[in-house]
């Protein structure tokens, strides 16, 4: 069923859907609820710009909106729920700071619900092996734009290797450039060069490890 | 100031007093899979001749040469490249490439002096290219940006470059051999975006004086009617400092000519409507 805050959020009405969830929340509908419709106008919102009716502004005028939302429900969260484990740690490899693709994967994985914590850009290799220690991330995404950066992939994967983490992480790799060679060549799992086929990817892995 | 560049036979003065100097953007594979094959495959002759030669035929000064496809060799690929299009036209290239290696090997094989693209703010880099630079006389593109990305602000970006521009100097590189590339990021992203670069601009210009560059066509990435956007931020840049821009001439240089007239850079209109007259279908 689409409701009036699903429709405001997909069609981009960020005064209309601010409204909206502050009247329900005097209303008395839990944040969980809201955040539920809110995560629906966004998946709307995700599928347009697949389609592309929607472009890339329009994707991040729906998370700005989301931000917004987020901002008048914090309060009402219970406390514990507020601390977040990122299952997903995305960055642009080192030597490169091409990072519109990675955004706008990152961008779609957060409008679909999943945590995603980005490194930004120019990663170095040992900065993705920290962080997979530090957060417990099971799924690394490396985005990589110039083939002169891909030896720094697959540093990562060789750096995981030796700190005893590479079976328990998923290495995605991306970019204009990669395709099946590439992806062997650095030993990286996966890799993908649609932003959505991406997204798709990553929920397929994600729910595999969930699974298991 | 006036940036001498060079191509075997000819050479080419870029300084804000004169019409902008467009610098040819097609021989790069990002985003165009022709190329990328074709220069995967080694088999890219005909490609790149017809791109240079169309180019230049559309008004471009100058041609930016990258070859960084996924899985080349750049450092074998590059100067092969740079070769072929040497020997199609006779313009002065700017060389490309995030690998200094595959500029020292295009720089070997290179008549004239070109322009290296790009030299950033940051260790490695300034290391590895301004030595380059400067052993072999080119001029360098600066990129005001560093490990930590573009910044969003033109304070930043003038910090970077400022320091970018003293290690060139210690290095011995002249400030006329100097252009520095003032990031256009897309309005798509970020609709300040434009109004940083415009900012940034204008303080490169105030600070240095030097000439000028900007991935033009960036600023309208991810838009429906990007040729709008491009045309009106393109005279903003150029009226803003911009002296060589790096475009797809046959789109921009309609608009280059029309700037350039308004900013009476173009006696009586003379080059205007002889362009005109030779194009009339463009109009």
């Amino acid at each position: 069923m689409i409701n009036g805050l699903i429709k405001a959020i997909a069609n981009l009405e960020e005064e209309t859907t601010l409204r909206l969830v502050r009247e329900k929340v005097e209303s008395g509908e839990t944040p969980l609820e809201i955040v539920e419709q809110c995560r629906k106008g966004v998946e709307i919102v995700g599928k347009r710009y697949s389609e592309e009716i929607y472009y890339l502004s329009d994707l991040i005028m729906s998370e700005e909106i989301f931000r917004g939302v987020m901002e008048i429900l914090e309060p009402y969260f219970p406390k514990n729920t507020a601390q977040k484990e990122f299952k997903l740690i995305m960055g642009t490899i080192e030597g490169d700071i091409h990072d519109l693709g990675k955004n706008i994967v990152i961008n779609l994985l957060r409008s679909v619900g999943f945590e995603v914590l980005d490194l930004g850009v120019d990663v170095q290799p040992g900065d993705f092996v920290e962080c997979v220690r530090e957060t417990g991330a099971s799924v690394i995404g490396i985005s990589v734009l110039l083939t002169f950066s891909i030896n720094s992939v697959k540093k990562v994967i060789k750096l995981l290797g030796e700190a005893g983490l590479r079976d328990k992480v998923t290495v995605v790799i991306g970019g204009y450039p990669i395709n099946e060679r590439i992806r062997e060549y650095t030993g990286a799992d996966y890799y993908e060069t649609d932003a959505v086929k991406a997204v798709e990817l990553f929920k397929r892995i994600i729910m595999e490890k969930e699974g298991s | 100031m006036e940036t001498r560049l060079a191509s075997a036979n000819k050479e080419l003065f870029i300084s804000a007093d004169r019409p902008t100097t467009l610098i040819g953007e097609r021989i790069n594979p990002t985003g165009k899979k022709k190329l990328a094959a074709a220069l995967q495959s080694g088999v890219y002759d005909e490609i790149v001749r017809r791109e240079a030669r169309e180019q230049v035929a559309a008004g471009a000064h100058m041609l930016d040469v990258n070859v960084g496809a996924g899985g080349v060799d750049e450092v074998a690929l590059l100067p092969e490249v740079v070769k072929t299009v040497m020997d199609e036209v006779d313009v002065p290239l700017c060389i490309d490439s995030g690998n200094p290696y595959a500029i020292e090997a295009a720089l070997k094989v290179y008549k004239g002096k070109p322009l290296i693209n790009s030299v950033r703010g940051e260790g490695h880099s300034l290391q590895t290219v301004l030595p380059l630079v400067k052993e072999y006389g080119a001029a360098v593109i600066v990129l005001p940006l560093d490990q930590k990305g573009i910044p969003n602000n033109a304070e930043d970006r003038m910090q970077i470059a400022d320091r970018i521009v003293e290690q060139c100097v210690k290095t011995g590189i002249p400030l006329e051999d100097i252009v520095i590339d003032c990031l256009a990021l897309s309005v798509g992203v970020d609709s300040n975006a434009g109004l940083v670069t415009l900012e940034t601009i204008k303080r490169v210009k105030e600070n240095y004086g030097v000439n000028i560059t900007l991935g033009a066509s960036n600023i309208s990435f991810s838009l429906p009617g990007r040729e709008a956007v491009n045309d009106a931020f393109l005279s903003m840049a150029i009226a803003a400092g911009v002296t060589c821009p790096v475009v797809n001439a046959a789109k921009a240089r309609k608009c280059a000519q029309a700037t350039d007239l308004l900013l009476g850079r173009d006696k009586f209109a003379l080059r205007y409507i002889k362009y005109y007259r030779q194009n009339k279908e463009l109009f």
